[in-house]
């Protein structure tokens, strides 16, 4: 509700508002950008994704959490980075394997090198999974959300998150094969 | 008949709490008594446990006032660029009474328009927690169980909600079911519990505490814990889903 204000308040060109929604948003969406655009486009993606916001806050509905909103904006410029062309429908099409060859070596029982594998594994999947699958993970977002994010449907999303713990897995297990 | 390789295929959106309603019994029936797949089940659950261990990456220092000073120094240029180019405006309204007359209308329509917007949130909100339902396979849907006069948020709720074994609360604000949904048994009557005979090693009832008007609400596990759920968390349909909040 508050945060909505914040939006009217940038709507009509208060720098004040703006600095409150940065301040108050800059870190998750750094996190985001992060693990799914890597560490070196995370910056230049919450530049883009706050210039956006600034430039773009008379199209925000009021009815949406602001965070969902900056996401979105957030997940547009890391597909742009990223050579994504937004077609999630037909990314979501992709057909589904099933798991290959179980290895219970496959996760390292030290904490440090499981989030370094973590970040690998994710890093490999193409852009929508790994977009779903780091929202899932760390955004807490259910399906509904998920699709307000990536502006696509929730069969969608659905498909996409299936296929994203497909591939992790598939992938974590290829590694350990390695 | 499916096969082994069949359910495998369907596992990760079980694990995802997406899979089709219509399978998820099925599945997991299949499970329960196939050990090969168990295995698969609970492989692609642990390998998913490993984002867990992954760090937030840490925003470098100084990134909020960069994106400020970056804004500023794009609207200057802006600026800069349409200056001379600018336009005097008249004062619109010489006329007092049309400032009144139209100050009126406005009040009058930002108050329909507020009370539109109510009516339609409460309404979203039942639709998503409808749509919650649907995504855990409500069709498996039994008598209701139990009636609470309690509120969700008071800790006598909580308290009996502890005490109601493998009964699983299904939203209070749901309403009915949508039509489509198959083998609904009409409309769920509100802050009703109802058992919900669905297979698999846990399962999550109630929903989106978002879709309560903001407050907490308590989910019951069917293995007898209850979690808490804050706004802006997401419950019913992350049955399995290892990034559950509140795992
Ligand atoms: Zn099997
Ligand atoms: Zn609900």
């Amino acid at each position: 509700m508050h945060e909505t204000r914040i939006v009217e308040g940038i709507r009509s060109g208060s720098r004040a508002e703006f600095s409150t929604l940065v301040e108050r948003h800059a870190r998750e969406l750094y996190a985001f950008a992060a693990r799914v655009a890597g560490p070196e486009e995370a910056e230049p993606v919450v530049h883009e994704a706050f210039a956006q916001a600034w430039n773009s806050a008379s199209t925000f509905q009021t009815d949406r959490p602001v965070r969902i909103w900056l996401l979105g904006l957030a997940v547009k410029a890391a597909a742009a980075r990223a050579g994504f062309d937004g077609r999630w429908e037909a990314a979501a099409r992709a057909e589904l394997r099933a798991p290959g060859q179980a290895r219970p070596e496959a996760v390292p029982s030290d904490a440090a090198a499981a989030g370094r594998l973590a970040a690998l594994v994710t890093a490999e999947l193409p852009f929508p999974q790994r977009v779903v699958l780091v929202l899932r993970a760390f955004s807490g977002f259910g399906i509904p959300e998920m699709a307000a994010v990536v502006n696509a449907s929730g069969d969608t999303v659905a498909a996409l998150l299936a296929a994203a713990y497909l591939s992790f897995v598939n992938r974590l297990e290829m590694r350990a094969a390695v | 008949m499916r096969t082994c390789e069949d359910f495998e295929k369907l596992l990760p959106a079980y694990v995802a709490g997406v899979a089709d309603p219509a399978d998820v019994a099925e599945i997991g029936e299949h499970i329960g008594d196939c050990q090969p797949c168990m295995e698969d089940f609970q492989r692609i659950v642990r390998d998913l446990g490993v984002l867990k261990s992954w760090r937030e990456p840490v925003a470098p220092d100084g990134l909020a006032s960069r994106v400020l000073e970056r804004l500023a120094d794009a609207e200057e240029r802006r600026k800069s660029e349409v200056r001379g180019a600018e336009i005097a405006v008249d004062e619109p309204f010489q006329n007092t009474f049309t400032v009144v007359v139209l100050s009126l209308i406005a009040v009058v329509m930002f108050a329909t328009l507020v009370t539109a917007q109510t009516a339609a949130r409460r309404e979203e909100a039942r639709r998503a927690c409808a749509e919650n339902l649907r995504q855990i396979g409500v069709v498996a849907v039994a008598e209701p169980v139990k009636r609470f006069a309690a509120p969700l948020e008071t800790s006598a709720f909580r308290e009996e909600l502890l005490r109601a074994h493998r009964e699983l609360l299904v939203c209070p604000v749901a309403g009915s079911l949508p039509p489509a949904v198959e083998g609904a048994r009409g409309p769920l009557a509100p802050w009703t519990s109802y058992r919900l005979n669905l297979p698999g090693p846990t399962w999550l009832a109630c929903d989106r505490a978002e879709n309560h008007g903001g407050t907490d609400a308590n989910l019951l596990m069917n293995d007898g814990t209850v979690i808490t759920v804050t706004p802006a968390q997401a419950g019913l349909w992350q049955l399995l889903d290892p990034y559950s909040p509140g795992r």
